[in-house]
């Protein structure tokens, strides 16, 4: 039970990591995207009351990126096919090292290669199906007016609007955590 | 059991990847950056295109009601150059002047490039001969670079009693001082002050 806690806590420091670093980086972004865009649409509108309108879409381009960019599942998903690839380096030289594969071997038949086959194929499924589903919420946001756009606080309309983010967000989430519960032997 | 456990850890994974979502969204709400528009500055959040649309009108409309001149002009000129901005002030066009504006030692390019940068409008009072290389000269280099960059005309010629409007700028209209002063500054102004009403819609 405790090692199960321990790899939960794991996942969710390697989860912050790649959530900050994406933070970080969207950060650096939106300073020099978008932003030097608008400035000049700005400075056109001081000038022509049409341009008025492509600041007001330029700023909703922004907030539905922003919004958009809300997904680190399949950042997770990868991790986990690269922990995967880790830990079969690993085993590679000593097979003993992570007990899991043995578990699955008895007496006349050996089934290691067989799990990690399994093992590494649903990670690619899962980071197929995190893909897919950034994608529809990309599509979802980017068909949705900026204004009807909610917030977590408003969470009966944030959950419906953003269903397909927090599945993808899931899915990374269970992929690392099962790879940290193989390698710690917790399943 | 298999069953129980499967619950578990989709239920963990579920609630986890929901407050982290929750996280990575408040920190994308404090991602704020610093726009500059003319001489003002000011924060704009990526994640309240309302608010920061509405902060932008207000910022619009002001610069618009009362925005900055650049006047650029040749030595001959200042006299000119003196009596335009004390009436463009008076109507509550802020003016950027080199001589008001640039103190010893400061590096005259950059402080022009500054200038040009913070102003709306750039006010070009041409000298008398059209192949004069001094510094206004350089400043039209500066200010027609300034316009392809900002994507809009900001060039506005002065057309005086004693000056010629150069071939760069014939095809555009010049506020002529050279027949009434009082009528030059009022199409001169009618050019660098629009309505500061601004639809919200």
């Amino acid at each position: 039970m405790t090692d199960f806690w321990f790899n939960v806590a794991w996942t969710v420091l390697i989860a912050l990591a790649t959530l900050l670093s994406d933070w970080i980086a969207a950060k650096f972004i939106s300073l020099t995207r978008g932003f030097t865009a608008m400035q000049q649409a700005v400075d056109q509108a001081i000038a022509d009351d049409s341009k008025l309108q492509q600041v007001k879409e330029q700023l909703e381009r922004m907030e539905k990126r922003a919004k958009a960019s809300l997904i680190w599942g399949a950042d997770l998903a990868t991790v986990a096919i690269g922990l995967d690839l880790a830990t079969l380096g690993l085993w590679t030289t000593n097979q003993t090292i992570f007990p899991f594969f043995q578990k699955w071997n008895t007496n006349i038949v050996n089934r290691e290669i067989q799990v990690w086959l399994l093992l590494i194929v649903t990670h690619l499924v899962v980071l197929l199906f995190s893909i897919v589903f950034k994608h529809l919420h990309g599509e979802r946001i980017e068909a949705t007016d900026a204004s009807e756009l909610s917030g977590p606080l408003h969470p009966l309309k944030w959950i419906p609007q953003n269903c397909w983010m927090l599945s993808s967000n899931t899915l990374g989430f269970l992929a690392v955590l099962s790879c940290l519960m193989i390698m710690s032997n917790t399943i | 059991m298999i069953f129980e456990e499967m619950i578990k850890i989709i239920g963990v994974s579920v609630t986890a990847a929901a407050i982290l979502t929750v996280v990575k969204e408040f920190l994308m709400k404090m991602t704020k950056a610093n726009i500059r528009i003319g001489g003002a500055e000011f924060e704009v959040s990526t994640r309240e295109s309302k608010e920061a649309y509405e902060k932008l009108l207000s910022t619009i409309a002001e610069l618009r009601e009362h925005p900055q001149v650049f006047i650029a002009y040749p030595h001959a000129q200042r006299d000119f150059a003196l009596k335009l901005c004390a009436d463009l002030v008076s109507t509550g066009v802020k003016v950027w002047l080199d001589e008001q504006e640039i103190k010893p030692g400061e590096t005259i390019s950059r402080k022009i490039k500054e200038g040009m940068n913070e102003s709306q409008w750039i006010v070009l009072i041409p000298p008398a001969e059209e192949h004069n290389k001094g510094w206004v000269f350089k400043e039209m280099q500066m200010a027609l670079e300034a316009e392809k960059l900002r994507g809009r005309p900001i060039i506005i010629p002065v057309k005086t009693p004693t000056n010629v409007i150069p071939n760069i700028f014939s095809d555009r209209l010049w506020a002529d001082f050279s027949d009434k002063y009082e009528e030059g500054l009022h199409n001169l102004l009618r050019g660098i002050v629009r309505k500061a009403e601004i639809s919200k819609t």
